[in-house]
């Protein structure tokens, strides 16, 4: 009985980090081609080629992100007389209580806000929510998060220049 | 009637004889090796019959074994090139899959996968903008923000550190 309840978590457990990243990725993709939104998607042959060399960090970086995706909204997008931003941040936030996104942290500069929330599921997506007066960005990881993905983020070391 | 009848057999025996021996100089020549492809073909013909004079019956075996390969060798020539013909077709089926194969290949690698495999993809309003070195500066802009921005959990946590290190060294001293 202990076998067959761990072969069914071991096979549901994949299906809900998917499921998690589908939605965002669904949120995305619903955001985007809205007026005054930008949007940009690296792909994992960019990540490769601009993470990639000889350096064994980045290439046991690439191995791990799939693909991040970005999206802006700035403050003067208006849909139905509600800020875009505000009616994004309410479909997210809906998103992270339901799929049990943890909020890993929360820093709040001045007029700057960022939020970090990370998918139960080690193969689901780093969320970064960062707010300013000016606008509203969505940064999306997905991939397989873990603790070197997370810190090459917060170090500066994941960048693509 | 009785008289013409006499006649009729006396001229069949005739034409027979001179069958016969026609048969006989004919296979004289076939055994001297004198004989053509004609005279050939006129024994088989003869020994495919069943009025075979008894005289002759012994070199049926031979000239039916003759025409009964060459029945069969006209067969399995015919079989071999319907073979042949078949496994042409079937390779010619496969050459022209595996070209067709490979020029959908090209096709799909040279003209449509540079842009399924495109590094990155930027949208503005809805619209697809071709200009990606300013989709990577944006990118490395939002991420440089985030990095800043950890920058300060970063010193937090240091401050953090710095306090309980503070915190233990004045428990040694209140020990004291």
């Amino acid at each position: 009985m202990k076998k067959v309840i761990l072969i069914l978590l071991a096979a549901v457990c994949p299906l809900l980090a998917n499921a998690q990243s589908k939605q965002i990725s669904e949120i995305f993709d619903k955001y985007e081609k809205k007026k005054h939104v930008e949007s940009i998607v690296v792909t994992p042959s960019l990540l490769g080629f601009m993470l990639g060399g000889e350096d064994k960090e980045a290439k046991d970086l690439m191995s791990k992100i799939k693909e991040i995706r970005i999206l802006n909204v700035p403050t003067n997008a208006i849909e139905n007389g509600v800020p875009l931003r505000q009616i994004l941040k309410d479909e997210l936030d809906k998103l992270i209580i339901k799929e049990q996104f943890a909020r890993a942290v929360k820093v709040n500069d001045g007029d700057e806000l960022l939020e970090v929330y990370i998918s139960q599921n080690d193969k689901g997506a780093l969320l970064f929510l960062a707010s300013s007066t000016a606008e509203f960005a969505v940064i999306s990881i997905f991939g397989k998060i873990d603790k070197e993905v997370i810190n090459s983020v917060m170090n500066g070391s994941l960048k693509l220049k | 009637m009785e008289l013409r009848t006499i006649k009729k057999i006396s001229e069949m025996e005739k034409i027979q004889t001179t069958k016969t021996e026609n048969i006989r100089v004919l296979l004289e020549m076939y055994f001297n090796g004198d004989s053509t492809l004609q005279d050939e073909e006129t024994l088989r013909n003869y020994f495919s019959r069943n009025d075979i004079d008894p005289e002759f019956k012994q070199y049926s075996p031979l000239f039916n074994y003759f025409s009964q390969e060459k029945g069969a060798m006209d067969t399995h020539t015919k079989d071999t090139h319907t073979k042949v013909k078949h496994i042409f077709t079937k390779k010619m089926f496969f050459s022209s899959f595996s070209l067709s194969a490979a020029a959908a290949l090209a096709i799909f690698t040279f003209i449509l996968w540079p842009d399924q495999q495109k590094g990155v993809e930027m949208m503005i309003g809805g619209e697809r903008i071709n200009n990606e070195q300013l989709a990577i500066s944006k990118t490395d802009e939002q991420l440089k923000k985030i990095s800043s921005m950890m920058g300060i959990v970063d010193q937090s946590t240091s401050s953090l550190k710095k306090l309980s290190n503070v915190e233990k060294s004045l428990s040694i001293i209140s020990k004291k």
